[in-house]
């Protein structure tokens, strides 16, 4: 089975990527990726994709939808939501009740408002998962705290020695800042990671990533509601004695969890979500499940 | 004893912290000492040292300030007749990684408070950093 991924990955998502990765290395599968899809002819007819997985934000449909009004091979879509403002939510099921060329088969999301939103097509949600095919880099310097922020209001003064990291975008907000791949490496020469003000229904793929490398990594929210949502979420995809909250610290069961992200939470895992979603693809699953 | 300092004399502060470095040399009677400038020489430098380009830096031992960590990683493996000494008042690049990654090759001087304090925040206990009140406690520490 082919795919082709249109390259919507961000500083803090690799998801396009990870997704890639796992599939090239499923036994029935073939996957690339492209970023320019004024090219999608040649990458299309090259590829002959069974499903191409492109980004509802990022991509442009004309082409796709060029491509699909001219050719006998239609290619199917699964359309990746993540960062689809509310405001746009009902244009968008307009658009995707009308425009059928497109062939949009599935839609995904990292977010759970899309659930509601009546889809002309299926909706899952993908979660975040620990990028395991990231590069880490051995030990070179010993801090306490890495603090996640991405505005200048996230920033707090913590006691002892830390860094501020911005992984969200170019703000010069932080001590340091890069995207997922330099957190990786940089993970394990902290003692805890904190991230500050994150949300339960949009988790940072670097929060299931630095716990997948074994550190104590905590939230730090100054909105209490949304704190406790966001630790009840954590505690039920993690490990539900944990206590993730920077500011209400407890119980930290780190191998436990990382043994549930090997099981539960690798691209892998988020792989077989989306097949299990699609026809034919029994096989490849039964495949996978036996590895 | 040789001492220089190594910056960028384009740059307002860092011309003036040169000028600085010139004259307390001065004041205490340091023979042997020289700045090497990084990017292009500033005539408008009012000091008596010998400004020259840091090229010249593979030829000289003794204590080198400097002001730039990303200056400074090209010439930290030169020669090990150099004690590396890092000024970061004037870094407006300062990485505290980079700075960890190199941390075995230089010691951390600082003036300024907050400075120090962001400074100490971020390097931890993984290199000492020391605090003078002046430039001129600073030089005596370092000639």
């Amino acid at each position: 089975m082919n795919f082709t991924i249109f390259n919507y990955s961000s500083t803090d998502k690799f998801q396009p990527l990870y997704l890639h990765e796992s599939l090239t290395k499923t036994d029935g599968c073939n996957s690339y990726v492209f970023g320019d899809t004024s090219k999608i002819y040649e990458i299309y007819d090259n590829n002959k994709p069974d499903y191409s997985i492109v980004s509802a934000l990022r991509t442009n449909y004309e082409h796709l939808m060029h491509y699909n009004k001219n050719t006998d091979n239609k290619i199917k879509h699964i359309l990746n939501l993540d960062g689809v403002p509310e405001e746009h939510v009902g244009p968008l099921r307009t658009f995707l009740k009308n425009e059928k060329e497109l062939q949009v088969v599935l839609t995904f999301s990292t977010d759970d408002k899309f659930k509601s939103a009546d889809l002309p097509c299926p909706f899952v949600k993908i979660i975040s998962c620990a990028d395991i095919y990231l590069p880490t880099s051995q030990k070179y310097f010993d801090i306490s705290k890495l603090i996640i922020v991405s505005v200048e209001s996230d920033k707090k003064e913590y006691d002892g020695d830390y860094h501020t990291f911005n992984l969200f975008n170019e703000n010069d907000v932080a001590d340091i800042k890069g995207n997922n791949m330099f957190f990786t490496k940089i993970c394990n020469n902290y003692s805890e990671i904190i991230f500050r003000n994150i949300d339960a229904d949009n988790i940072p793929e670097a929060f299931f990533t630095s716990l997948s490398l074994g550190v104590l990594t905590y939230f730090d929210n100054d909105d209490e509601e949304k704190a406790r949502k966001l630790q009840s979420t954590l505690q039920n995809i993690f490990d539900k004695d944990t206590k993730f909250d920077y500011n209400n610290k407890g119980d930290y069961n780190i191998d436990a969890i990382k043994e549930t992200i090997k099981k539960k939470h690798t691209p892998v895992n988020r792989v077989k979500t989306i097949l299990s979603q699609l026809k034919d693809t029994y096989d490849i699953i039964q495949n996978m499940e036996q590895k | 004893m040789s001492i220089a300092l190594l910056t960028n004399v384009q740059d307002d502060a860092s011309r003036k912290f040169a000028e600085e470095f010139s004259r307390v040399c001065g004041d205490f009677r340091i023979n042997d000492h020289v700045i090497f400038y990084t990017d292009t020489y500033d005539e408008s430098i009012d000091c008596d040292t010998s400004v020259i380009d840091s090229y010249g830096l593979w030829a000289f031992s003794g204590t080198l300030i400097f002001t730039s960590m990303v200056e400074i990683t090209k010439f930290l493996n030169i020669t090990s007749d150099i004690k590396f000494a890092y000024y970061p008042d004037l870094d407006n690049q300062y990485d505290p990684i980079r700075c960890l990654y190199y941390r075995e090759k230089y010691q951390v001087h600082c003036i300024d408070d907050a400075v120090n304090s962001k400074v100490c925040r971020t390097l931890g206990n993984n290199i000492k950093v020391k605090k003078h009140e002046n430039i001129n406690k600073m030089l005596e520490d370092l000639a």
